[in-house]
């Protein structure tokens, strides 16, 4: 059981890497990203092929891997980021299926590895050094440290004039343009920045699972990542790291389920799926802000009785 | 603060999600219990060959608990049950959601909540080789359903495979297409996963191998509405013989569209593992005619064995025909678990591991020997030539 | 050739009415409805319900599902999208996402993964000019330009129409001028819904019914309409057009006479691999808007 939660709980900080990067883009800038989990699967992949293939060191390809999603997210938005919101989103969609149909049909080195095959016996890191029952506890230390890196990054972003920026630029570009700010150029940047950290989430899943395929990375996941955000209160860091709790936890407690109700698995199945889509549902009508929203932040003191 | 909408606030919710938590303790299910793990695709698009692995394995469990004599290779049988070692047998089957972010979840639960010593996988090598590395590394045994990667060679002395793995089709359909057909020029339609692909390359590499050349080689998705631009590629090179792999869903459409094109099934379609989809054809009696002509391998079991023994009861049990042969490979799984179990008598992963390759030997499988190698892998595979006719598979030789 | 054409025209009738239903609703309620694709999948069930399980020839069991798939559409509406207007479009569009799933559910519970067929529409293939084409791929192209007719004349020659245009464009100044936005909001719901159901029954008529064949045409029909512009639903029906046939034109198009005077290849087909079958109207899209911003109809509006 205790091997159950460490596993979850490092999906959980994985995952929660992703929500905080989507949360840089969305809840922040207001990018509409349907394609996020590009950034995932580039990351993943980017740093297996540098490990199997060209023989890096697992750190070094982590990095690679980041480095080379971000690059993706900055490629990507260049010439895209002057359309308007809706147009742009599908657009990120369209690319990221580009790019999984791509890995479905490339196959590296022999006509096993990649390709729908997927790359199987992927180096973990530090293997020697923490074997055996151990090594779950150091994934699930590594994977909680990258993720209170990332959250501390991004507050410190969203601190900064270039975070306040963004933030005006999700309620519209009509007044940071007015200001004479470059609009486009914040936008490439937070979806580099956003990019680079989901490509980090990625490369830390593919060498905790030693396997990818890219079946991890259908459209329904970009979603998934879309309900932690939301559900937690877009905008609030700390509310989208809440929000993937929430998620994974609905997704995996549901499953125990079937452990008090004694129904056929052709109907629990269905069930359960349905059971997922109400409650998700239900805390988007019955929760307007999320579950952690957003504070409101004054930057000066409001000062009574006239004057400016 | 907003005054929360209907009175439901952010703390209630979180009270919720926190008592779903404590229903996740409460892991004490039945106790004198034997139980097995299952993962399949109860939802999304794989669910078809899903819901017929589920189905399978659980006849097979069902009459292990009612009392069942096993039948083995050498005529004899083994009587089972009822349940195994005294205790009933329980299969607890996790939904992989078609996702394999769903099979890992699943699988660990199974071993790490339900404590299972077996686990029973499924038919896409994408979720069985990382479920497979998983409960490899932790001494737990899993049987897979119908996964076919040459990769699974590798995974571990604790996994076993029941299905022989790809290119053992290639020799006998490439066989029979040049000698039915006089086939030179190939055509290869598969789904775009590793069963499909490494159909793809056994058959081309066989042809090849034997002065023959793919001069098409499609691979699609699975579940899509139209096929009609992948049935084109194949069509318009001219091959003297299509092979073509699907399951039941995606059959019937391809089949369709393909006579809708105006392409020659009955003359020159050939269908490796032809049993994953004949019942779903069968079905609907203007595909059943489209089909009608189209030859193909089955794993062999001789005579109406798998008719009486699987095929049958399964439709008296759930009211409609298997789906494809996966269930049938899962009924086969579940039985060798059983067996080994029975042997060892123990549900100790280590004494169950060491017992299964005599259980696969001396088994008599529903889809063919069980027999497997130091690798836990099928030995060999025997297949039956057959072609489709009137709603069945029936015996063919080239030349009649 | 002719056979391609054939084809892209049959996926472009079923595409377009999906997507014409989809770009009213997403301009009119300023989100994208995941959830729409699966009325196709409602007209599809209840047409097979009604026809063999209630008895009914297929004419009358077609026309009552496509009533009861339109009425769903505003059932829907009332009971989430109605509680969440006030919100931002990303919540809705995640409320549409998760109510398709519980929606895709429902008929796999009740009528299983496998797939069904209808008893009729099986005929045999036409021959026309080497080509093939069957009666129900007429009927379905044929449909679906009556339905288009039809909807031009509502939109241009009706009161209810030329408001719904008038809601569609710029919801605030038609409010502003008298027009009942609530009202608009529920024709638009029938009208989408029930195209869409007309779209799942022709579909499942050319091909079949599964749980999963509303979400598997998902991105295709919100490619048209964002191609054609949001809220244009001619722009909608030249979207579904450009995807039908790029999915057709981009597998059926052989390079290898071109790769052979560069001499990359002997053979004497050439394709692009069938695995990029969706790549190919993803780049198409992604290349138009890069090119107009704006959608292909759109007006910039700067």
């Amino acid at each position: 059981m205790i091997q159950f939660l460490i596993y979850l709980l490092t999906i959980i900080s994985i995952w929660g890497i992703l929500a905080l990067s989507l949360n840089i883009q969305y809840g922040i800038t207001g990018l509409v990203n349907l394609g996020h989990i590009a950034f995932f699967m580039i990351g993943g992949y980017v740093s297996t092929v540098l490990v199997i293939l060209l023989g890096w060191p697992i750190g070094l390809a982590m990095a690679g891997g980041t480095v080379a999603a971000g690059l993706y997210g900055i490629v990507l938005a260049l010439p895209t980021s002057g359309l308007q919101q809706d147009y742009w989103a599908i657009c990120t969609l369209a690319a990221a299926e580009i790019v999984r149909m791509f890995f479905l049909n490339t196959t590296f080195g022999d006509p096993y590895t990649g390709g729908s095959f997927g790359v199987s016996d992927i180096p973990q890191p530090l293997h020697d050094v923490f074997s055996g029952a151990a090594y779950p506890y150091f994934y699930l230390v590594l994977s909680a440290v990258c993720l209170l890196a990332c959250w501390a990054l991004a507050e410190w972003i969203t601190s900064t004039p270039y975070g306040r920026l963004l933030k005006a630029l999700r309620e519209g570009d009509e007044v940071p343009l007015a200001l004479g700010k470059q609009v486009r150029s914040a936008r490439i940047r937070a979806m580099g920045v956003g990019g680079a950290l989901a490509g980090l989430a990625g490369a830390l899943f593919v060498h905790f699972n030693a396997f990818v395929s890219p079946n991890y990375f259908l459209p329904i996941e970009t979603f998934l990542v879309w309900a932690m955000v939301i559900v937690g209160g877009g905008g609030s860091h700390r509310g989208v790291l809440v929000g993937t709790v929430v998620i994974q936890t609905v997704f995996t407690s549901s499953r125990f389920l079937k452990g008090v109700l004694p129904v056929d698995p052709s109907t629990l199945g269905p069930a359960r799926m349905i059971l997922i889509a109400v409650l998700v549902i239900s805390v988007l009508i019955f929760l307007p802000d999320g579950v952690v929203p957003e504070r409101k932040r004054l930057y000066s003191p409001v000062r009574r009785g006239g004057g400016t | 603060m907003k005054k929360p909408r209907f009175g439901i606030n952010r703390y209630s919710l979180l009270a919720t999600v926190g008592l779903a938590l404590a229903c996740v303790s409460s892991g004490a299910f039945a106790q004198d219990t034997i139980k097995i793990g299952q993962f399949t695709s109860l939802t999304g698009p794989s669910a078809v060959v899903g819901q017929d692995m589920q189905r399978g394995v659980k006849l097979a469990a069902d009459r292990i608990n009612d009392g069942y004599d096993v039948p083995m290779q050498d005529g004899s049988t083994v009587h089972l049950g009822p349940g195994l070692l005294g205790k009933k047998v329980q299969v607890i089957v996790e939904d992989a959601e078609s996702r394999p972010k769903g099979a890992m979840d699943a699988v660990r639960k199974l071993v790490n909540v339900d404590n299972v010593p077996v686990v029973l996988g499924e038919y896409s090598s994408g979720l069985t080789l990382p479920t497979g590395q998983f409960t490899n590394k932790n001494h737990i045994v899993q049987i897979s359903i119908g996964a076919n990667s040459p990769k699974l060679r590798d995974v571990g002395p604790y996994f076993f495979d029941m299905i022989g793995l790809n290119n053992l089709e290639g020799p006998p359909m490439v066989n029979l297409a040049m000698k039915a057909e006089n086939a030179k020029t190939f055509a290869t339609i598969v789904p775009n996963n590793p069963y499909g692909v490494g159909l793809e390359e056994g058959l081309c590499d066989t042809a090849e191998n034997n002065g023959g050349k793919c001069v098409a080689r499609v691979r699609y998705d699975n579940n899509q509405t139209d096929y009609r631009a992948q049935l084109r590629q194949i069509s318009r090179p001219k091959p003297d013989a299509v092979f073509f792999f699907a399951y039941g869903s995606d059959a019937t459409l391809l089949l369709r569209q393909a006579s809708e094109l105006g392409m020659d099934v009955s003359g020159k379609w050939f269908g490796p593992e032809m049993s994953n989809w004949v019942s779903e054809v069968s079905k609907n009696e203007n595909i059943s005619k489209i089909a009608d002509g189209v030859r193909g391998i089955v794993l062999s079991v001789g005579g109406d064995f798998y008719d009486k023994e699987y095929a049958q009861p399964f439709e008296k049990a759930f009211g409609e025909k298997p789906a494809s042969s996966f269930g049938a490979f899962g009924y086969d799984a579940m039985m060798v678990a059983a067996l080994a179990i029975h042997d060892a008598n123990s549900t100790d992963p280590e004494k169950i591991k060491d017992a299964i390759p005599a259980a696969a030997e001396k088994y008599k499988g529903l889809t063919g020997t069980k027999a497997v190698d130091k690798d836990g892998m099928q030995k060999n595979a025997d297949f039956d030539v057959k072609v489709y006719r009137d709603g069945a598979l029936h015996d063919y030789s080239p030349g009649s | 050739m002719l056979q391609i054409v054939f084809d892209s025209l049959t996926r472009a009738a079923e595409l377009s009415l999906m997507a014409v239903g989809l770009t009213m609703v997403y301009s009119l309620l300023r989100f994208p409805n995941f959830a729409h694709v699966e009325s196709a999948t409602i007209g599809a069930y209840a047409a097979l319900f009604f026809s063999t399980t209630l008895g009914l020839a297929f004419l009358p069991a077609a026309v009552l599902a496509i009533l009861l798939t339109a009425v769903l559409g505003v059932v829907f509406d009332k009971l989430v999208f109605g509680h969440l207007r006030d919100r931002s479009d990303i919540i809705l569009m995640i409320a549409s996402f998760a109510l398709g799933i519980g929606i895709r559910q429902v008929f796999l519970l009740f009528w299983g993964p496998r797939p069904h067929f209808f008893s009729v529409g099986w005929g045999s293939a036409l021959s026309i000019g080497g080509a093939h084409i069957t009666p129900v791929q007429i009927g379905v192209i044929v449909t679906a330009v009556v339905c288009m007719l039809l909807f031009h004349l509502l939109l241009n020659r009706t009161r209810m129409g030329i408001a719904m245009r008038a809601s569609a464009d710029n919801s605030v100044l038609a409010e502003a001028s008298g027009i009942r936005t609530e009202r608009i909001v529920t024709a638009v719901w029938l009208l989408g819904s029930g195209m869409a159901g007309v779209a799942g029954v022709l579909l499942a008529l050319d091909t079949q019914i599964q749980p999963n064949m509303g979400v598997a045409v998902i991105i295709p029909v919100f490619g048209a309409a964002i191609m054609g512009r949001i809220g244009n639903p001619y722009g909608a029906m030249a979207g579904a057009l450009i995807f039908g046939f790029a999915e057709n034109f981009g597998l059926g198009i052989n390079w290898a006479p071109l790769l052979q005077t560069v001499g990359l290849t002997s053979a004497d087909f050439a394709f692009i691999p069938a695995g990029y079958k969706e790549a190919v109207p993803f780049a198409v899209l992604i290349v138009v808007l890069i090119w107009r911003p704006q959608g292909l109809f759109g007006r910039v509006t700067r």
